[in-house]
């Protein structure tokens, strides 16, 4: 993409993947939800999840899965107001900026 | 290069990291690995790019070193910033998104009392010279009084803390005092039982006021604490704004 994603943009995108899921979602899940929507490398994921997580925006458990403990990530309630947060901040944003650009033809 | 090789690597590259970090690195790879399953192996070690990459990322979040700076509806910010998320939802509450760095300036400016530290922003240099100037020919008017301020202080923190021993102290004596009339107490309920309730009941008596006054002690002395600690978190400041008005 020609535009950065900042720090902001990117945990708001990975807390949405994380929200969308009650029972909590994985990394490779998160990765890939993630990536329908942006083109990010698939190692910036786990710095920012861990981000999230200390910044307590996410909560971790494990459950097995096919024999082995795999790691579950799940949106808080402190995570959730951020993200409304974050989903107003771009509204904001990402709507003037639009209305500029709707006047260039 | 294998699954096998580039974890062997990623973990030899994070060495320095604590082991919990490690480990939790570590693993959350190893399982990406599986989630991704054995048939997509080299798919995602060609998108992780190298583990020097990986790691180099891990690392330097870990260290919390500048990042890249981005932009924000609050113009440009660097790493060091960032360390904060530009729009913290704490942030609404407390200080109103702790606004541009020259307004908490004059913030701080005008809460601390001290009149030599003016706002350090924007000053021009024949500004500057001539508070320097004010500063040395009210000297005789500022020194004193900021020597009598000092002492005042001291004193009032000196009174505090012996008070709080003292009282500390009888209330220690009083509580000492009811252990032992309660002994006497016993001793002489045997022989005199109306001689030895009084003595139960002086006993009792004095115990209680002892603990009021340990009680008290401890509120006194957990005033001093919070003086103190006030005192000297306002001389850091006062001297740490000095130390940035030199940069």
């Amino acid at each position: 993409m020609v535009f950065n994603t900042g720090a902001a943009l990117l945990d708001a995108i990975v807390l949405a993947a994380v929200s969308k899921e009650s029972e909590g979602t994985y990394g490779y899940k998160i990765t890939q939800d993630a990536r329908m929507v942006l083109d990010i490398s698939e190692s910036t994921l786990y710095p920012v999840l861990r981000r999230l997580q200390k910044d307590c925006c996410l909560e971790t458990y494990d459950m097995e899965y096919g024999g082995r403990n795999r790691r579950y990530y799940k949106i808080t309630e402190q995570g959730r107001r951020q993200l409304l947060l974050y989903c107003q901040e771009w509204k904001n944003y990402s709507g003037k900026i639009s209305r500029l650009f709707q006047e260039v033809t | 290069m294998s699954k096998q090789e580039f974890m062997k690597e990623l973990e030899a590259l994070l060495a320095e990291l604590p082991t919990e970090e490690r480990e939790e690195a570590v693993r959350y790879y190893d399982a990406y690995f599986e989630d991704a399953g054995a048939e997509n192996e080299q798919v995602v070690i060609g998108e992780l790019g190298s583990a020097e990459r990986v790691a180099a990322q891990l690392l330097r979040d870990f260290k919390a070193e500048k990042e890249v700076g981005v932009y924000t509806e609050k113009g440009y910010q660097d790493g060091e910033e960032k360390k904060e998320i530009p729009v913290k939802y704490e942030a609404e509450s407390t200080a109103s998104k702790k606004g541009s760095v020259s307004e908490n300036r004059q913030r701080e400016a005008t809460t601390d009392g001290s009149g030599i530290y003016i706002s350090r922003k924007g000053m021009s240099a024949g500004a500057l010279i001539l508070c320097l100037i004010v500063a040395v020919f009210t000297f005789p008017v500022w020194f004193p009084l900021l020597m009598a301020l000092l002492g005042v202080m001291f004193g009032v923190l000196l009174t505090l803390a012996m008070l709080s021993f003292g009282i500390g102290i009888g209330g220690l004596a009083c509580a000492f005092a009811g252990v032992i009339l309660l002994i006497v107490g016993f001793v002489k309920l045997a022989a005199v039982p109306i001689v030895g309730l009084v003595f139960l009941a002086a006993a009792l008596l004095v115990f209680g006021v002892g603990c009021l006054l340990l009680l008290l002690a401890g509120a006194v002395l957990k005033l001093f604490v919070w003086i103190t600690g006030g005192c000297l978190r306002l001389c850091s400041r006062i001297f740490h704004g000095r130390r940035e008005a030199a940069v």
